[in-house]
């Protein structure tokens, strides 16, 4: 085992030694680095700063629909205009438009 | 257009999205809603709604406000027989909705100090809410479910309302021993010291009660506003302003039902019967309140005329008519008095329907038959301006096809000829003095529309009821539009454009002196007088007789002639008795008020007391005529008359000062004086003028009798005031 080791680690400077001025181009760099095998990290960092194309138009019309549907109540256009008069000693409420004839 | 983005800023714009979902958005739609509220906006309450039924919202706090924008405030609706207002516009159906959302948050289970807070404040809104809508059985209801609770704070809230619901029920003592468990611990608040002071002052003890109030705004200025249900005991100037007037020791007992049921929490208000009317819109303090059997007796008053009013919460008037003859002035004159309000539900019209159009000239309205109604009258509802916005209104008799206004069975058929025919209410525009458009073009114009009432009256005269509630909505009124436009010389009129109305009608009778639209218009703008100083009495007499001729219609005349001032009368007193002869030639002939004032103008009281004895109503008129004859039984008999309009001059004061006349009377110099001031009054006395008048006749005057008679005509009459 000891022996073993020892071949390894002769062989292993061998290698250092003869490759100490070897350059290697940076599209085989890119190569090596390519099929290297990724971390989870990796992965999700990759994940996350992937770039995707949204339509802004729907986007924004999407967000501002939802907000609106949530934030204002649906009645909130119909006329809530009350006037309320006397008729008699009777107390009418007159609603919306029904205020006046037109002629 | 597109826009890349990387996922990790995408990620983080849906935490935003979220966290907006969740606190944002009820934050925002809270805010908007106060901010709404603030200003008054009846949309704030949409708001409210959203945020309490939000998902992320707190049950208990969001229902609440949602609950709270619906009910502003529980000031009461106050009816008199001089006048009726205030209060707050809530709905039944705003009423109903409060209800059913408090008892949802009765439902739940509150478990932070926060919501806990909200859950005691929602109980005792739904206890308000049960004395404020009259609901007795609810009250108990609820009271019963906070005794059982496990909550000290609402148990409090529960006994508190019961030691008020025995309190007005009669059961001081029950009160008394609820003030006494709680006004030593913590829990008390401003509820018991109400309760404290009530009990005080319905045991007679106001001095005692006063006080109590003057300490409890000191500390507590902020909370009088609702408790028990309403806004009124905040007495602090009523002590001073009523009360010490008032106090004595008769009681106005009686009761408030609606078709006979009790109606209860219902508030009695007591005013000095000065013929005129007062209310606080912040809210009116009761002389008595209704206990659940619909009963009440006022706290002790001294002797004197009293106008007796009641206050109930804007949404228990709808569907309801009051029978007007009940609510009347009392008096108190050594004793007690008793009175009756008498709640009815509103009898149906079954014909027109809300916004019926009609093309032809007649259309019919039938109605409910009413138990012991003798008859009833049609009335279609005038606004002063036609087209423009509805506003100030009038009602008229409206007569049918045979010219009955009084019909015994339950339909009536009319002629819109009829009432463009006769035209005979002579509105005027305030600031331009120019007559309206109906009083020259009659009622039922092209286009306008006209609501319906009918009333029910029984054989004395009196309201039974009517078609149209205390409160209601006017799209839901049955009413009556003709079909059709008005024609050139109509719209010259309509728009009060009269020297050109003129000017087209005469034309039109250049060419035609027999056109009876030109002769009917011209008639009626020339008699008048289609502005200030602009009346040609002269030209209406030639035309209007001219009309009568021509359509045998008497009408014109003397409904044009009707409105004319006594002075006036006096000025044209042949052309107006040429007219009246004319228009008495008319078997139905009843316009005797009329005839009164012409007796009057030419000086002939005699014959003015016979046209007051054959008008169908009582009229001060010939109070005063019978007076000056010295026939002072048939004056006294006049007073205490049901058709003599109730006033201070109906009280047993001018009654026992009248017959007194009689049984002892007067000096002949003091006589001359008092029947002179009385031909003085029966030929009109302007109002600016009045003070003088009576200054003038009481100095010469030592008669207690005469007095009594002139200063109650001089409170009565409001000489007092000036502007």
């Amino acid at each position: 085992m000891e022996n073993k080791d020892k071949l390894g680690i002769e062989i292993k400077n061998i290698m250092e030694e003869e490759s100490f001025d070897l350059t290697l181009s940076q599209k085989a760099v890119n190569n090596i680095i390519m099929h290297r095998k990724k971390t989870l990290t990796e992965k999700l960092k990759d994940f996350l700063n992937r770039e995707i194309e949204i339509p802004l138009a729907p986007a924004i019309i999407g967000v501002v629909v939802l907000f609106a549907l949530i934030l204002i109540p649906k009645d909130v256009f119909k006329s809530q205009n009350e006037k309320v008069i006397d008729m008699g000693g009777s107390y009418v409420i007159i609603r919306g438009e029904v205020g006046k004839n037109e002629n | 257009m597109k826009i890349k983005i990387k996922i990790k800023t995408l990620i983080f714009a849906a935490f935003i999205l979220i966290f907006t979902l969740i606190k944002g958005i009820p934050t925002a739609t809270l805010l908007i809603a106060g901010a709404l509220e603030a200003k008054g906006s009846e949309k704030a309450s949409l708001f409210y709604e959203k945020y309490a039924y939000y998902p992320t919202t707190p049950k208990v706090k969001g229902k609440f406000l949602y609950a709270d924008s619906l009910i502003k405030s529980f000031n009461k609706y106050s009816i008199f027989l001089t006048g009726w207002g205030g209060g707050e516009n809530t709905s039944p159906e705003d009423i109903a909705k409060t209800k059913r959302i408090l008892k949802e948050i009765m439902a739940e289970a509150p478990v932070t100090t926060g919501e806990k807070d909200y859950y005691l404040k929602s109980y005792k809104m739904l206890l308000d809410v049960a004395i404020a809508s009259g609901d007795a059985e609810m009250l108990r209801e609820w009271i019963a479910f906070g005794q059982k609770c496990e909550d000290e704070k609402i148990i409090y809230m529960a006994d508190v309302y019961d030691g008020f619901l025995h309190h007005i029920n009669g059961d001081r003592e029950f009160a008394g021993s609820i003030i006494e468990k709680y006004e030593k611990t913590e829990l008390k608040d401003i509820k018991t010291d109400i309760l404290k002071a009530e009990v005080a002052l319905f045991d007679g003890k106001f001095e005692e009660a006063e006080m109590m109030y003057k300490e409890l705004y000191k500390n507590n200025w902020g909370e009088f506003n609702r408790n028990f249900g309403s806004e009124g005991y905040d007495r602090r100037y009523w002590f001073e302003r009523t009360m010490e007037d008032f106090k004595g020791d008769n009681v106005i007992t009686g009761t408030v039902t609606y078709e006979g049921k009790p109606m209860p929490f219902v508030e009695i208000y007591v005013q000095e019967a000065t013929g005129a009317f007062s209310y606080s819109t912040s809210g009116e303090s009761y002389f008595a309140i209704t206990d659940v059997n619909g009963e009440f007796r006022t706290l002790g008053l001294r002797d004197g005329l009293y106008s007796v009013g009641i206050g109930v919460d804007g949404s228990v008037l709808a569907n309801k008519e009051l029978q007007r003859s009940t609510h009347q002035y009392v008096e108190l004159s050594g004793g007690d008095e008793e009175i009756h309000f008498e709640f009815r539900n509103t009898l149906s019209i079954y014909s027109p329907k809300p916004g019926d159009k009609i093309s032809g000239e007649e259309f019919t309205v039938s109605w409910e038959m009413v138990e012991g109604a003798a008859y009833y009258t049609v009335e279609p509802v005038i606004f002063y301006e036609p087209f423009g916005e509805r506003a100030v209104s009038l009602r008229i008799y409206a007569e049918d096809k045979n010219g009955e206004h009084r019909f015994t069975e339950a339909k009536a058929e009319f002629d819109i000829n009829m009432f463009r025919n006769n035209p005979d209410i002579t509105v005027r525009d305030e600031e331009s003095g120019y007559p309206g458009a109906q009083a020259v073009l009659g009622i039922f114009l092209p286009g306008v529309e006209y609501p319906i009432v009918v009333n029910a009256f029984d054989e004395n005269n009196n309201l039974i009821t009517s078609s149209l509630p205390l409160r209601s909505y006017y799209d839901q009124i049955p009413s009556i539009t003709v079909e059709g436009e008005l024609t050139e010389g109509e719209k010259l009129i309509y728009y009060k454009n009269y020297p050109a109305a003129i000017e087209y009608y005469e034309n039109v009778l250049k060419e035609n002196p027999y056109d009876t639209d030109a002769l009917r218009y011209l008639t009626r703008i020339y008699g008048i007088g289609w502005k200030e100083g602009e009346q040609n009495l002269d030209r209406a007499f030639e035309l209007g007789r001219r009309y009568t001729e021509i359509s045998g219609n008497r009408k014109l005349l003397t409904n044009t002639v009707d409105s004319m001032r006594i002075s006036e009368i006096k000025e044209n007193s042949a052309k107006v008795y040429s007219a009246l002869k004319e228009a008495m030639k008319d078997p139905d002939f009843d316009n005797y008020y009329f005839l009164y004032n012409y007796y009057i103008a030419v000086e002939d009281y005699e014959e003015a007391r016979e046209a007051l004895r054959k008008y169908d109503r009582v009229s001060d008129g010939l109070v005063f005529l019978n007076i000056y004859f010295g026939d002072y039984m048939e004056a006294a008999e006049n007073i205490k008359s049901k058709s003599f309009y109730r006033s201070r001059l109906s009280s047993n004061k001018v009654k026992d000062a009248i017959t007194g006349l009689g049984v002892n009377p007067p000096k002949a110099d003091e006589l001359n004086v008092f029947n002179e001031f009385l031909l003085k009054l029966i030929n009109g006395i302007p109002y600016e003028e009045g003070k003088v008048v009576y200054n003038e006749t009481i100095r010469q005057v030592s008669n207690n009798n005469i007095k009594t008679i002139l200063e109650e005509i001089y409170l009565e009459r409001h000489w007092y005031t000036e502007y």
